[in-house]
C-alpha cells in the first residue's frame, strides 16, 4: 500500500481530478473530520494534513509520497526527493507593499511573512539585509498598521491585496504543486513510484 | 540558565535496552570485520580545525569548535574517516599499503539552533588500493555487516562521481551551470534540475542525456544505455568500472542487495569514484554511506587511494527495533534475606549467579510491592 499525504482545501480538490484524469483513483477523496482515509480499491492511503506538515511528514517515512505546494518545499523540505511539477495550485511569491510607502534611505527593511526562509534567502542572494517579521496569516495586515515596510506572500488572483490597497512589487518564484517522494520509498519502491509519476505525467500532459 | 532536567540540545541519554542492542550489534559486527582483516582503532574526541577540519568532508558550519588550552582551534570529530587518514600518515606512516582498518564511536555535528547531533559510528577504511576488488570488498562488507543485524529490505543505491562530471564536461556546460546542476541533484530537486536542463542552450540530444539520467537506476542493463554516448576513454572507463563492479559483486552474490542510481551525487569535492548509500524499509533516509575518496590522503602527505563506509548506529538500532520489538531483557530474580541469615543468602546468590541468572539481593522489608512486581522469581532466603 502507497500512503500519499496532501494539504486540505483547495489543493486537494485540483489534486482531485488530476488523480482521477490519472487513473491512480476512481473517487475523490474526500475531505471531513476523518484524517486518514483508505481507499481499498486502489490500494492507497490518504493522509490529510496541513500544508507546511506535509513535507514532514514525508520526510520521516510515515508517508511513502506527498503533493504539496514549492513554497511549502522552499520553507520547510528538505531531505525529499522532488519528482514532478504537477501544474496544480499555482501562484507566485512576491513581495509587495503599499504603492508610494518605501522605506527611508539608510533604514534596514522589515519584511512581514509566513516564509522567513524564503524571504532572508532571497534578500540575501540580492544583497540587501533586512529585518524578517514572522506572522502565521493575515500578513497584509502589517503595511497596513505599519508593523513592516514590506511582505513577502502567495498571491495567486491579487484580489486580496487590491482590496488592501497594496500592489505586488516584486516577483520572487512561480509557485505550483510537487511531488515529492521519501527517500528510502524512492529506492525501495522504485517500480511503484515510476508506476505513479508515468501515470501523472500523462495526466498533467492529457 | 538551564534547568536541572536539561541537558545540551541535540543529545540524548541512552536507556539499558538500547544499550544492549548497540552493543550486541557493534560485537556482532566487529567480529564479521576482524575475520576480513579488518583492525579496530580508536582516534581522539578533539582533533585541530586546520587540519582535520579543513580536509574533513563534512562542512565547515557543521563542526564544533572550540580552544584547546593554548588557544588553537580544535573541533569534536565530525566523521571517522579523516582521523583515520591523518593516522594512517604519520603514526602508521612505514606501514605498508594497503592497510585495513575499522572504528567504532561517536562523531559530532553543529546543528545550530537544534543544537549538537552525537552519531554514533561504525565503519571501516580501506586505504592504499585503487583497484575495483577493494570497492567491491568494501560494498560487500557493508551489506554483510547490515545481513549480520536485520533481516529488513535493504539496498544498497551505487553512483558514481565520475559520471556526471565527465557528462556536463562532454556536453559543455560552464562551471556555474555546472554547479546548479549539482546543487539540484543534491538536493533531490529534480523539477529544478529538468527546469534548468530545458533553459540551456545546448542540443535537444544533450537535453534528453540529461533528462534520461535521472532514470538510470536498477540494475546494470538499466544503465548501459549512457555508455555508446560519448566515445572518450574516460567515458568508457567509467562504465567498465560499474560492469565490473556488478561482476564482482554477483560472484560475492549480493546482486539482490545492490542496484545503480547514476543520479546519485556525493560531495563532489571530497568523493572521486564510485559512491552509495543503503537505504533501509522502515527508515525515512540512509543508514550507511560510503565511497571512494581518493583525494584526502595527500591533504595530509601520503598520498593515496582509498574507500570506506560509515554505518550509523542509531539509525540501525531504530531499525531493528521496529523490526523485532525492544530489545530481550532477561528475567531477574530477587533474593530477600534477613541481617541474621545474610551469609547463607550470599552463598545461595552466588550459586545462581554461577547458573546466569541475574540476581538482586534486598534486605527484606526494604523493597516495596511494586519493585518487587518487577521480577520474574522472588526467593525469600531463611
Amino acid at each position: 500500500m502507497l500512503t500519499i499525504a496532501i494539504p486540505k482545501g483547495r489543493i486537494l480538490e485540483e489534486a482531485n481530478s488530476l488523480m482521477i484524469k490519472s487513473g491512480i483513483i476512481n473517487e475523490e477523496v474526500k475531505e471531513g473530520r476523518k484524517l486518514i482515509l483508505d481507499d481499498q480499491v486502489d490500494d492507497i492511503r490518504f493522509i490529510l494534513a496541513k500544508p507546511q506538515d506535509v513535507p514532514t511528514y514525508v520526510k520521516y517515512g510515515v508517508a511513502d509520497v506527498g503533493i504539496v505546494g514549492k513554497d511549502v518545499l522552499l520553507e520547510w523540505g528538505e531531505g525529499l526527493y522532488e519528482l514532478m511539477d504537477l501544474k496544480i495550485g499555482l501562484c507566485r511569491i512576491s513581495i509587495c507593499g503599499k504603492p508610494d510607502k518605501t522605506c527611508d534611505r539608510g533604514e534596514m527593511p522589515r519584511i512581514a511573512t509566513k516564509y522567513p526562509k524564503i524571504a532572508s534567502t532571497y534578500f540575501r542572494e540580492k544583497g540587501q539585509q533586512v529585518e524578517i517579521i514572522k506572522l502565521n496569516g493575515s500578513v497584509e495586515l502589517a503595511p497596513l498598521l505599519g508593523l513592516s515596510h514590506y511582505i513577502v506572500d502567495i498571491v495567486s488572483t491579487g484580489r486580496t491585496l487590491k482590496e488592501n490597497g497594496l500592489v505586488e512589487l516584486e516577483q520572487i518564484a512561480n509557485i505550483s504543486c510537487r511531488l515529492i517522494v521519501n527517500q528510502a520509498t524512492y529506492h525501495l519502491k522504485n517500480t511503484v513510484i515510476e508506476e505513479l509519476v508515468n501515470k501523472l505525467e500523462d495526466g498533467v500532459r492529457g | 540558565m538551564p534547568l536541572s532536567f536539561e541537558k545540551p540540545l541535540g543529545t540524548k541519554d541512552v536507556l539499558p535496552e538500547k544499550l544492549i542492542l548497540i552493543r550486541e550489534i557493534t560485537a556482532k559486527s566487529k567480529d564479521l570485520l576482524e575475520k576480513w582483516g579488518y583492525e579496530e582503532i580508536e582516534t581522539p574526541v578533539i582533533e585541530y580545525h586546520q587540519t582535520v577540519g579543513l580536509y574533513s568532508k563534512i562542512q565547515e558550519e557543521k563542526l564544533i569548535k572550540f580552544l584547546d588550552p593554548t588557544g588553537k582551534t580544535v573541533i569534536l570529530k565530525p566523521d571517522l574517516t579523516t582521523p583515520i587518514a591523518r593516522f594512517v600518515s604519520s603514526v602508521y606512516r612505514d606501514v605498508e599499503f594497503p592497510i585495513r582498518l575499522m572504528y567504532q564511536g561517536k562523531v559530532y555535528r553543529n546543528l545550530g539552533s537544534h543544537g549538537i547531533e552525537e552519531i554514533n559510528q561504525l565503519g571501516l577504511e580501506l586505504l592504499g588500493l585503487e583497484n575495483l576488488e577493494a570497492d567491491a570488498e568494501v560494498i560487500t562488507l557493508a551489506v554483510k555487516t547490515i545481513l549480520k543485524s536485520t533481516n529488513s529490505d535493504f539496498k544498497v543505491s551505487i553512483g558514481h562521481t565520475k559520471f556526471l562530471r565527465l557528462l556536463f564536461k562532454e556536453i559543455g556546460c560552464d562551471e556555474i551551470i555546472e554547479n546548479q546542476l549539482f546543487q539540484y541533484l543534491l538536493t533531490h530537486d529534480y523539477v529544478g534540475f529538468k527546469d534548468l536542463v530545458n533553459k540551456l542552450s545546448i542540443s535537444d540530444q544533450y537535453k534528453t542525456y540529461l533528462q534520461k539520467i535521472l532514470k538510470f537506476r536498477g540494475d546494470l542493463n538499466n544503465i548501459l544505455e549512457a555508455k555508446s554516448w560519448f566515445s572518450t576513454s574516460d567515458w568508457h572507463n567509467v562504465f567498465h568500472e560499474l560492469s565490473g563492479l556488478w561482476e564482482i559483486l554477483t560472484q560475492y552474490e549480493l546482486a539482490d542487495y545492490v542496484c545503480y542510481d547514476l543520479s546519485h551525487v556525493g560531495r563532489q569535492y571530497y568523493y572521486t569514484g564510485l559512491i552509495y548509500n543503503v537505504y533501509c524499509a522502515g527508515h525515512p533516509y540512509p543508514i550507511c554511506s560510503g565511497g571512494r575518496y581518493d583525494g584526502l590522503l595527500a591533504s595530509f602527505d601520503r598520498p593515496a587511494p582509498a574507500t570506506g563506509f560509515a554505518i550509523n548506529m542509531d539509525d540501525l538500532v531504530r531499525v531493528i527495533i521496529k523490526e523485532q520489538g525492544p530489545a530481550y531483557c532477561q528475567d531477574k530474580t530477587l533474593l530477600i534475606y534477613s541481617p541474621k541469615n545474610r551469609l547463607p543468602a550470599i552463598k545461595r546468590a552466588e550459586e545462581l549467579r554461577k547458573q546466569g541468572k541475574i540476581v538482586i539481593m534486598a534486605l527484606e522489608n526494604t523493597v516495596t510491592e511494586n519493585y518487587i512486581k518487577g521480577f520474574g522469581e522472588i526467593i525469600k532466603s531463611s
